[in-house]
Formats: structure tokens, sequence, C-alpha cells
């Protein structure tokens, strides 16, 4: 079996995911498996409109909300930050960025990610996100103006 | 605000594969065996059961019965209320 698309795929997808679950790598791994699983399921239906990890990631903020959903007694918004990055490999400044960043909603830290630390524009990051760009842009501008006010 | 803008624009931290691959490579496998043994399993066990069935009854049954089915009415909207369903559910599964 062809395992380059795990391969090439995985840390970008187990990043974003260890960013919704702030930091919960157990159960950012489970949800990657699981996306990388129904992409292989679904493959025939990835029609090369955007890039391969843009879809990669659509299916995993899916795989979130549907775990999110599935914990309704326990919401990950309201779960206790459970890791931070190795303070060996992180600067003060990306520590606390983390920390303040586990403190957003899960859209806001889901925008946030995509439109700056992975590039994508507001459109693709509406694409990935299945929301109307002005409330990409609104999570954006919010997350980003929470942050600001926590940093300071 | 620069400095925030700097941050939230470096990228995420590189996850090591430490063996991910290999374990989804395997669920997937496990995954594809399952769903062959959900669609062959009871093609094989019905191949297996054949030669104890009363085959010859079975077929006097379907010849008496087909032309029956193939004019009754009732029937034919069933079927064809059953497809418009199928391919619906097919099109709205591709859309989502």
């Amino acid at each position: 079996m062809d395992d380059r698309l795990v391969r090439e795929h995985q840390s970008k997808v187990r990043a974003f995911l260890r960013r919704l679950t702030r930091g919960d790598a157990a159960l950012a791994d489970d949800l990657a498996q699981e996306t990388f699983l129904e992409a292989y399921r679904k493959f025939d239906q990835y029609r090369g409109g955007g890039s391969l990890s843009s879809w990669l990631c659509a299916i995993a903020w899916s795989r979130f909300l549907m775990e999110r959903r599935r914990r309704r007694e326990e919401p990950l918004d309201e779960m206790p930050e459970t890791a931070s990055p190795d303070p060996q490999d992180a600067s003060a400044a990306k520590l606390d960025l983390e920390r303040a960043m586990a403190r957003l909603s899960a859209e806001e830290r889901a925008a946030l990610t995509l439109c700056y630390a992975q590039g994508h524009s507001h459109g693709e990051a509406a694409t990935i996100l299945s929301m109307p760009l002005g409330t990409v842009k609104s999570h954006v501008l919010r997350g980003r103006e929470k942050l600001k006010a926590m940093l300071e | 605000m620069n400095d925030l803008d700097a941050l939230l624009c470096q990228p995420l931290e590189a996850v090591a594969d430490e063996g991910f691959t290999q374990r989804v490579v395997a669920a997937r496998r496990r995954q594809v065996w399952g769903e062959r043994l959900a669609l062959f399993g009871p093609i094989v066990a019905l191949t297996a059961l054949l030669p104890f069935l009363p085959v010859e009854e079975f077929t006097s049954a379907a010849v008496r019965l087909t032309p029956l089915v193939a004019q009754s009415g009732p029937i034919a909207f069933a079927l064809a209320v059953l497809a418009l369903t199928l391919s619906l559910d097919a099109r709205l599964r591709e859309a989502a």
C-alpha cells in the first residue's frame, strides 16, 4: 500500500490537530489517523481543486468537530491544557503564544493557524473550515485581538 | 503588534513521524480486509451452502414468478422509487 500520502502530510496534519486539541498529542494522533483513513476511503472524491494538504486539513477539522460533539459532557474547549511545547525546543515567546492560543475558541485557533502559521488565504481557510468568508475573517480578527490583550 | 504577527506566522513545530505512518498503513490494511470480508463473506458463505440448497425448487419458483413480477405495476413503481432514492442519496453524499 502506498504510504506517501501519510508520510508527506502527517507532520502538517498532526501539528494542526495538536493546535486544535491544545497540545493533546495522543488525541491529535488518534484524530490524525482517522483523518488519513477517511482520506484513503474518499480519495476518489478529491477533485484536485485545492492542495492535497488543504483537503486533509478540511477532513481533520471535521474529525475534530465530530470528536467535540461526541464529548458533549467534556467539550474540548473546556478541557484543561494538557501539554505545552517542549520548553527546550520553544522560545519563551512561543510558549506564551501556545498558552494564550489555548485560551481561544477552537474556531479562532483554527482560523489563526490556517491563515498565519500555514499561510492560507482567508478564502482557503473558509473552504477548509466550511465557514463563510466573513466568519473566518471575524474569527481571525477576534482571535488576534484576544491574543494581543493576553500577551501584553 | 508586528511581533505578534511574526510569532503567529512562524510555522508549526514539525512533528516527527515516529512510526505514525506505519500505524496508519496497518490500520488501513485492516480496514480494507474488513471491507472485503463484509463484501465477499456472504457470497462465499452462500456458495458453500449451495450444494445443500434445493436449487431446482428455487429455479422453478423463479421461472413461475419472474413474469408476474415483471408485469406487476406496484412492484415496478416501488423499484423506480428505490432507484430514485438511491441515486439521490449518492448525489447528496457526493455533494457533502
